[in-house]
């Protein structure tokens, strides 16, 4: 037979069509594999055998291993039909992970709303199966003891579609030591105490606040670790419409009304006038010491619930969790996280065992002394209490907690969608205010402005 | 032979070829088409024409990472070129412990990344970084804010990049060590003075050098990315340092807008292409090829 020389031409056709024809039958191939397992998903929906639950969570030093030493070994004893293929991926890329692999067709089964966009992204994004038959069929479930505002939170078009896991309010931490050195009263943690006002707050951090802007000799009386929205909610007023924590898209934002603004002056005067915050370059270069409220440099931190996390065994002085100071309202940003199933993941009901068991008794426990996050179940609250029972005075502890709870609101980051976004544009908006490059008035009439640009997109739109 | 040969040889091109359809042309084929999609990752891309690239046109952040970008570019690479031809001057004199000084400038290129960005962010902290501490307690001068200052961002970026030309210097060391001293004889004994000798001799004697670096400065300064990510808080203060690369990551995998990062990912494309053929086209006239002989 006779050699035929292959010319660079025919090469190349050849090479194009051998590329084409492999892509082409990888994709028929991923296609029947797709099919066959929808068929199998269905089937498995019987019965849980031999499914596989790909559980996708955010690193986290505390959460990960009470995932891989207790939930995943526990839930092999209980259900050793079902394998938990544990998804680990860092926070701040793993809603776009998420994203990535539903986008391969390989959604994870089971994902809590602890990252990135969360419930709503997911809800938004149509990634996401309403539990609502599996929590009527469940005897571990009682929605009741979750509290309505969560609950809520979770429920659209009458069916729910996450179930809690954690809910924390925001508080006032204090170094007890600190207070004492300075001879000044604890802040109270009544959050119904009306005489615990901001300017008090201010007031006691002036007292507290040594060497003011001195890099490592200095001490900061009050660090104010939340987004503006939350001044103004104190102030009485809130940047979007009451609809939008309905809707999801709000069409309108708020800055530049005259609450709004005294709320903004108030939070960059911490800065500024009363000089007991750290400027936005000396909070960063605390911060990358360690958390600046455990390592002496702040006297009070205002932060979310998770300012817990950890504390149990802290030692290095003294301290107390307050209530937030009121000004003309009292409110706290309230932070609930849930656990959800994947609109498609293929075994569904092994995946709700699982859910299901995260939020059992059994399970939240060793989320609760693994982790040290307050529980969303109610009726678990003490076990949360006793954590710290060597540190807070019992009743303390619980009314602060349920104090958090009672005025507490969730946020835009949990109710509204493409909060990435508009948590970008306004820290970037707002960054001329911080850093005493422009007024107040100035900063927050640019940060509308640009606000209502992305707000414009969607106006209209329902979750 | 010859047919063992080219067996051989397509052997090994197809193998490359294979994975540049795959990985490469085929992925940029497919950001291609999704320009002219709405793609949000998760539904099937919509085809919206056009409106990606002209949504653009009223898009001030666009504009704002395209100023930012091109400053940092136009003001960085030239810079960049001076400072490390400048210091591979220096270092092309006979002077004790050369290898040393060569070995010091050449450190910052070995460090790359995230570890310069945080070097640089301690250095630059307004109250106790390096500089600002220096130039109060030595010449009681309060500096900058740098990275929390609006203004002084993008200069404190561009600085930043400057101290990183290491490579270049190298190259450019090379170059300037394969300057034919004949020539410096014959400029000397025309009466040439030392700068007319780096005027005349010197500069155009590494012109290659200095095209290749520009070439590279520019790809690499409009793809910046890191030294904002780390530093100024994904591009602030107040967008003070938002790069275009750092507005397609926003896009693509903070917002999941897929298809307006894929078109502004070939705007990119376009427009390092454009600056680059522009300077190809322009090195006829003023970069010096030695074995060229013009007619």
């Amino acid at each position: 037979m006779k050699n035929r020389k292959v010319s660079r031409r025919e090469f190349l056709q050849l090479t194009t069509v051998a590329t084409t024809g492999a892509f082409l039958a990888a994709c028929v191939q991923a296609s029947q594999v797709g099919q066959a397992g929808s068929a199998t998903g269905q089937e498995a929906s019987a019965s849980t055998q031999g499914a596989e639950v790909a559980w996708f969570v955010r690193s986290s030093p505390t959460e990960n291993p009470w995932q891989r030493e207790q939930v995943v070994p526990r839930f092999g004893e209980l259900h050793p039909e079902i394998k938990i293929n544990l998804i680990v991926t860092p926070g701040a890329e793993a809603y776009s992970k998420l994203l990535a692999l539903n986008a391969a067709g390989t959604t994870p089964d089971v994902w809590s709303n602890n990252f990135g966009a969360g419930f709503t992204g997911g809800l938004g994004l149509d990634m996401i199966r309403p539990m609502s038959d599996f929590i009527d069929a469940s005897g571990v479930i009682k929605l009741d003891d979750y509290g309505q505002p969560v609950v809520n939170l979770f429920t659209r078009g009458g069916k729910v579609w996450a179930v809690p896991s954690m809910t924390c309010g925001t508080f006032l931490f204090y170094n007890k030591d600190l207070l004492d050195e300075a001879g000044v009263e604890y802040p109270t943690v009544n959050w119904d105490d009306r005489s615990w006002t901001w300017d008090k707050m201010v007031e006691l951090a002036q007292k507290v606040t040594k060497n003011y802007g001195m890099g490592t000799d200095a001490q900061y009386g009050l660090m104010f670790a939340m987004e503006p929205y939350v001044l103004q909610w104190l102030w009485g007023t809130d940047p979007f419409p009451p609809e939008a924590y309905e809707t999801g898209y709000p069409c309108t934002i708020d800055f530049t009304s005259e609450k709004s603004i005294a709320a903004l002056q108030a939070g960059v005067d911490l800065i500024f006038k009363d000089k007991v915050s750290p400027s936005r370059a000396d909070q960063d270069a605390i911060s990358a010491g360690g958390d600046p409220f455990r390592t002496g440099k702040v006297v009070m931190l205002i932060t979310g619930g998770w300012g817990f996390w950890g504390m149990k065994d802290f030692t290095d002085f003294k301290w107390g969790a307050a209530a937030i100071p009121r000004k003309e309202t009292t409110a706290d940003p309230l932070w609930p996280d849930a656990n959800m199933i994947s609109k498609t993941s293929k075994a569904p009901d092994a995946a709700w065992q699982l859910v299901e068991y995260i939020s059992s008794g059994d399970g939240m426990k060793g989320f609760i002394d693994a982790t040290q996050s307050q529980p969303a179940p109610r009726s678990l609250w003490p076990e949360w209490y006793s954590l710290f029972e060597d540190k807070i005075p019992l009743e303390e502890l619980k009314a602060g907690m349920e104090g958090s709870v009672k005025y507490g609101k969730i946020p835009y980051s949990h109710t509204m969608v493409e909060t990435n976004r508009l948590y970008t544009v306004m820290a970037q908006q707002f960054d001329p205010m911080w850093l005493g490059e422009k007024s107040v008035a100035e900063t927050a009439a640019t940060a509308q402005a640009e606000v209502q640009k992305i707000l414009d997109e969607n106006c209209g739109k329902s979750l | 032979m010859a047919r063992q040969e080219a067996t051989l040889f397509y052997a090994i091109v197809g193998f490359w070829l294979l994975g540049f359809i795959l990985w490469t042309g085929g992925p940029m084929l497919v950001s291609l088409l999704l320009g002219f999609t709405q793609f949000d990752g998760v539904h099937a891309p919509t085809f919206v024409g056009m409106a990606n690239y002209t949504d653009l046109v009223s898009d001030s952040l666009f504009w704002q990472s395209v100023k930012v970008t091109a400053i940092y570019t136009f003001v960085g690479v030239p810079l960049g070129i001076c400072f490390s031809l400048s210091v591979a001057l220096l270092l092309n004199q006979k002077l004790p412990g050369l290898s040393i000084w060569r070995t010091v400038y050449y450190l910052p290129a070995v460090l790359q990344g995230v570890a310069v960005a945080l070097l640089w962010k301690w250095i630059y902290q307004p109250d106790y970084g390096i500089i600002n501490a220096t130039l109060w307690s030595w010449f009681g001068i309060k500096g900058p804010q740098w990275l929390y200052d609006t203004h002084w961002v993008l200069p404190s970026l561009i600085l930043m990049s400057v101290w990183s030309s290491g490579s270049s210097m190298l190259l450019y060391l090379a170059a300037l060590q394969g300057i034919p001293t004949h020539l410096y004889e014959a400029a000397e004994l025309d009466g040439a003075a030392s700068l007319s000798k780096f005027i005349h001799v010197t500069i155009p004697m590494i012109t290659p050098v200095i095209f290749f670096t520009l070439i590279l400065g520019i790809i690499g300064s409009f793809q910046v990315f890191t030294a904002a990510f780390i530093m100024t808080n994904k591009g602030g203060p107040n967008y003070a340092s938002y790069f275009f690369v750092l507005y397609i990551y926003q896009h693509a995998f903070e917002f999941f807008k897929m298809g307006k990062a894929s078109a502004l990912a070939w705007i990119l494309f376009l427009i390092i292409s454009f600056f680059t053929v522009l300077a190809f086209k322009t090195s006829a006239f003023w970069v010096y090829y030695e074995s060229e002989r013009k007619g």
